[in-house]
């Protein structure tokens, strides 16, 4: 079956990250969706990134805190330069 | 030594922070920086993926940004003004501090090996996980590892969320090499996080 030929799965593999981000015209995700109803390693493989791109857009929700001396510098840097610049 | 004791929720209102920086109370520098430090520090670590070129980039954001005060119209939220300069920043030093790996150049990756097809079931919850430290460090050390010109992309397309146009604009590359560039950085996580999660399954 067409469907199932390796090299089929590696040219949508490429169609993929399009898909995820809604790029991908309505031609080409029918002909994905269609694909990935057959082909579990596929499926997977789209379940598994879709995971990755979720982690990476929640990766900033709660940045750590600065590292304490840095802070310090920080604001002293900043104090130091706003007392220095004219109003 | 613990610095002074300071109430930030007497900024929480970023008119009256602005306010404070223009008059240049002090209290107000360092509601600033609490508010807003960690997310550019952490944005400039992950597109430079060196601990001193972030401090340099941090330093150089906030006193950029007093400097322009005057001129900020507040249009727009003060923490997206903040993270725009911070990130033009970044890719500046990133352009100058290696610039034998051109941003802007096309064709320059080497195509990836064959793909691996890590197979595994991710029972991942990402919002939860993402602020697992383990697996935060594990994400944060593979971004790291990515040569530049994949890091830019993954960063400003899917840690910033930028859209592929203004990502592709910011880079000065075309959005088909945005495209690119984001398959091959988002399968090398992916790589990696299957890694993580088939090893800690097995804990």
């Amino acid at each position: 079956m067409a469907q199932h030929d390796h090299h089929h799965c590696l040219d949508l593999i490429d169609l993929l990250n399009d898909y995820l981000d809604g790029e991908l015209s309505a031609e080409s995700c029918a002909e994905l969706e269609e694909h990935l109803r057959q082909c579990p390693e596929c499926e997977a493989l789209l379940s598994s990134l879709r995971q990755t791109v979720n982690i990476l857009h929640h990766f900033d929700d709660l940045p750590p805190p600065l590292p304490p001396t840095l802070e310090e510098r920080l604001i002293g840097h900043m104090q130091r330069h706003m007392q220095t610049r004219p109003h | 030594m613990p610095g002074p004791i300071i109430d930030l929720s007497l900024y929480d209102d970023e008119q009256a922070l602005l306010a404070g920086l223009r008059r240049g109370d002090p209290d107000a520098c360092t509601c600033f920086v609490k508010r807003f430090a960690p997310l550019v520090y952490a944005r400039a670590l992950h597109l430079l993926g060196d601990a001193d070129d972030a401090e340099n980039v941090l330093q150089t954001t906030f006193i950029k940004a007093c400097a322009a005060l005057p001129e900020y119209t507040g249009a727009g939220s003060l923490s997206s003004w903040l993270y725009r300069i911070a990130s033009n920043e970044g890719l500046m030093l990133l352009r100058q501090k290696r610039p034998q790996v051109a941003l802007d150049a096309v064709g320059e990756l080497a195509p990836d090996d064959a793909v691996t097809l890590h197979q595994t079931i991710w029972a991942v919850d990402p919002a939860r996980n993402a602020l697992d430290g383990e697996l935060r460090r594990e994400i944060a050390q593979a971004i790291a590892e990515l040569p530049d010109a994949l890091r830019a992309v993954i960063v400003l397309r899917d840690i910033e969320q930028l859209s592929t146009e203004e990502t592709a604009e910011r880079l000065g590359i075309s959005p088909g090499a945005v495209k690119v560039r984001l398959h091959r950085a988002r399968m090398r996580l992916r790589e990696t996080l299957a890694r993580y999660v088939e090893a800690t399954k097995n804990e």
